[in-house]
């Protein structure tokens, strides 16, 4: 079952807070992504990075939840950095027009 | 002329069902050797179809997928005569964006509603090219 399972793992990458997001996000997920979310902008004062390269799946409510992080983000005064987003993953935020709401890093300097 | 082929899943309205849907659908497809490139939007669009099934219907869905010449046909019925909007005035707020996903990547698509329910139904045609 460990394939359709999402795992959350926080840690620090050249000085900064990152959310590692692997598996499937899911309306069933949602919620945890969410609070995974909240806690990292919280944390970070606004500028966090989320990598989405480990990500296997994602429907419109795990974009959804990216899109609000993002916006509560910018409203501390920093933004969401998506890092190395997996080709599923870069291929559902395009298809939903969001792509350029995002800055996507393909690496950490 | 290839033949029919057809599969089907009762799933429940647990949100487990969307991750269960999912499986349905890779393991049916894969059996049926469609390419996996093709693959990947017929996961997303079953996915939203049976979330918005769940969540809005508040109803244990039936997933089921039909492959006829080349074109694949994807249905999901339920007991619920609420017909899903897609909202493009709340693109922001991701509320309908789910069916927005699915009028990009349906070649064709439609509801057919009854007294006892509705059926969405995707069609992605050339599924079953080459």
């Amino acid at each position: 079952m460990s394939e359709w399972d999402v795992n959350f793992e926080r840690s620090e990458r050249a000085g900064r807070p990152v959310l590692a997001v692997t598996g499937e996000i899911d309306l069933a997920v949602a919620g945890r992504f969410e609070q995974e979310l909240e806690t990292l902008v919280a944390d970070t004062g606004g500028t966090g990075l989320v990598d989405l390269s480990g990500v296997g799946f994602i429907d419109s409510s795990g974009i959804r939840e990216l899109l609000k992080a993002n916006r509560a983000a910018r409203a501390a005064g920093g933004e969401l950095l998506l890092l190395s987003p997996s080709a599923p993953c870069r291929r559902v935020l395009e298809i939903s027009g969001v792509w350029n709401e995002f800055t996507v890093r393909e690496a950490l300097p | 002329m290839k033949s029919t082929r057809e599969a089907l899943v009762q799933l429940t309205s647990d949100a487990s069902s969307l991750g269960e849907g999912r499986r349905f659908v890779a393991q049916t497809l894969r059996a049926w050797q469609v390419d996996e490139s093709r693959i990947e939007p017929v996961l997303l669009v079953a996915s939203e179809l049976v979330a918005n099934a769940i969540v809005h219907a508040g109803s244990a869905p039936t997933l089921s997928l039909e492959g006829s010449g080349t074109d694949l046909m994807l249905r999901v019925a339920d007991g619920s005569e609420i017909l899903p909007v897609a909202r493009a005035r709340a693109a922001n707020e991701g509320g309908g964006r789910g069916l927005m996903l699915v009028q990009a990547l349906a070649d064709r698509w439609g509801i057919d509603a009854s007294s006892s329910g509705k059926t969405v139904w995707v069609a992605f045609e050339g599924t079953f090219d080459s």
